[in-house]
């Protein structure tokens, strides 16, 4: 299971990786693995402003669809359009072309919330 | 313990409100709901397809079927009123998630109780030999896991088939398709004439279904009937199908229409001749959005 180090992790399997007051947001390789081969990302909440755990969008998986929560609050300021044509890649590279969104944050206070590798790797007993 | 919810519509739009209402609000940590149904005709598509591509849009019209979108994933089903849709409701688990067979054992159960040697293809459908009886389907807000699925008891195989099925037409987009299946009735394959009544009342007693949801309760039936608003929209319905392109023969001559949120962006004929302001095809498509 790949897990990279420098991420910060949430429970519903969402890794964030903060550069400068920005946060790059994908879904986990734990998490593109047991949701199985990925056929949609639907994210329509460009430019809105939304507060942590509330929803921003979903993602259909095999046939099912679930919804995808926010990490941290702030402003969507992009949405990874690759994904409209390509949603496998989120199946194929979870951490680097799969990633979803980009949040200006609100709240850097929240950073305090994420686990860290070595935490999320023990909540899925990898 | 599993709860019941009972509906006393047949209104499609109203029944889907229920099940999203239900997903969304209802406390599972104490209990399961199971939520039985019925709707007059209808073809839903999967939250995430194309209907132009999956709908025969003309004869549902025609036949006045219903067309509607719902909140899960997967692929397009027909509804009519001998038609059982069952829907499971609890709490998320990650291990629910495309476990289909969880929420289909209780049915599959009936079907054999019943006499038929039913089980779960590796498409999670419940097949019985090589015919296909149930769909399914799933969505979670990853508080709480809605896994649906239809049961054809005694349903109108003809009008089904010819609901989904283009005729004189290709339509190509990036959504998933349906993958088609031979399907068959619980009835034809019985040789027998039993009752939605009686397949319910087996469904219930297999997950020892009691206690009422009360959605009666007019706070409740305000959310609902919002959301059964939402789901009549053209947004919803026919705006959030992919980029298509539909190659048709229309009165004897063959176009190319390249559709975008519900709207021809560019007509064709064959020989790339532009027909952009076509009045009848125009007319046509804003006719089928009603």
């Amino acid at each position: 299971m790949n897990i990279p180090q420098e991420l910060k992790y949430t429970k519903d399997h969402e890794w964030v990786k903060i550069e400068a007051n920005v946060a790059t947001v994908g879904i986990t390789d734990f998490a593109q693995k047991e949701l199985g081969d990925i056929v949609y990302v639907e994210i329509e909440t460009v430019d809105e402003t939304i507060a942590v755990e509330e929803e921003f969008g979903s993602i259909e998986a095999v046939k099912t669809v679930s919804d995808l929560f926010m990490p941290l609050s702030g402003k969507i300021i992009e949405f990874n359009t690759a994904l409209e044509d390509d949603p496998e890649l989120v199946n194929k590279d979870p951490y680097g072309e799969g990633w979803m969104i980009k949040i200006e944050l609100s709240d850097e206070s929240e950073l305090a919330n994420l686990m860290d590798a070595k935490t999320y790797a023990e909540t899925i007993d990898a | 313990m599993t709860k019941l919810i009972i509906s006393n519509s047949t209104n499609p739009y109203y029944n889907l409100a229920i099940e999203e209402w239900a997903v969304r609000n209802l406390d599972t940590s104490e209990c399961d709901y199971l939520f039985l149904y019925q709707n007059k005709d209808c073809v839903v598509v999967g939250r995430n397809q194309n209907v132009f591509q999956e709908v025969n849009l003309r004869f549902c019209k025609a036949n006045n079927i219903q067309i509607c979108r719902r909140v899960s994933g997967g692929g397009t089903v027909f509804h009519d009123l001998e038609n059982l849709n069952w829907t499971f409701i609890s709490k998320f688990e990650l291990n629910k998630v495309n476990n289909y067979k969880i929420f289909a054992e209780p049915i599959i159960n009936v079907l054999k109780k019943l006499g038929l040697d039913a089980k779960l293809n590796e498409r999670n459908a419940i097949m019985v030999g090589e015919t296909k009886v149930s769909g399914q389907a799933q969505f979670t807000n990853r508080k709480n896991i809605l896994s649906h699925g239809t049961l054809l008891i005694n349903s109108d195989t003809k009008k089904l088939n010819h609901s989904i099925t283009l005729k004189n037409k290709k339509v190509t987009s990036k959504a998933s398709p349906s993958v088609r299946s031979t399907v068959k009735t619980i009835v034809d394959l019985l040789n027998d004439e039993i009752s939605i009544k009686y397949v319910s009342d087996l469904i219930l007693k297999e997950c020892a279904a009691s206690s009422l949801v009360d959605i009666e309760n007019t706070p409740i039936q305000e959310k609902i009937k919002t959301l059964e608003a939402t789901y009549q929209t053209n947004k919803w319905l026919y705006e959030r199908s992919s980029k298509c392109i539909i190659e048709e023969n229309i009165d004897g001559e063959d176009f190319i229409l390249e559709i975008e949120k519900a709207k021809i962006v560019s007509v064709k004929t064959k020989k790339g001749e532009e027909k952009n302001q076509h009045p009848f095809l125009n007319m046509f498509y804003t006719n089928l959005l009603q």
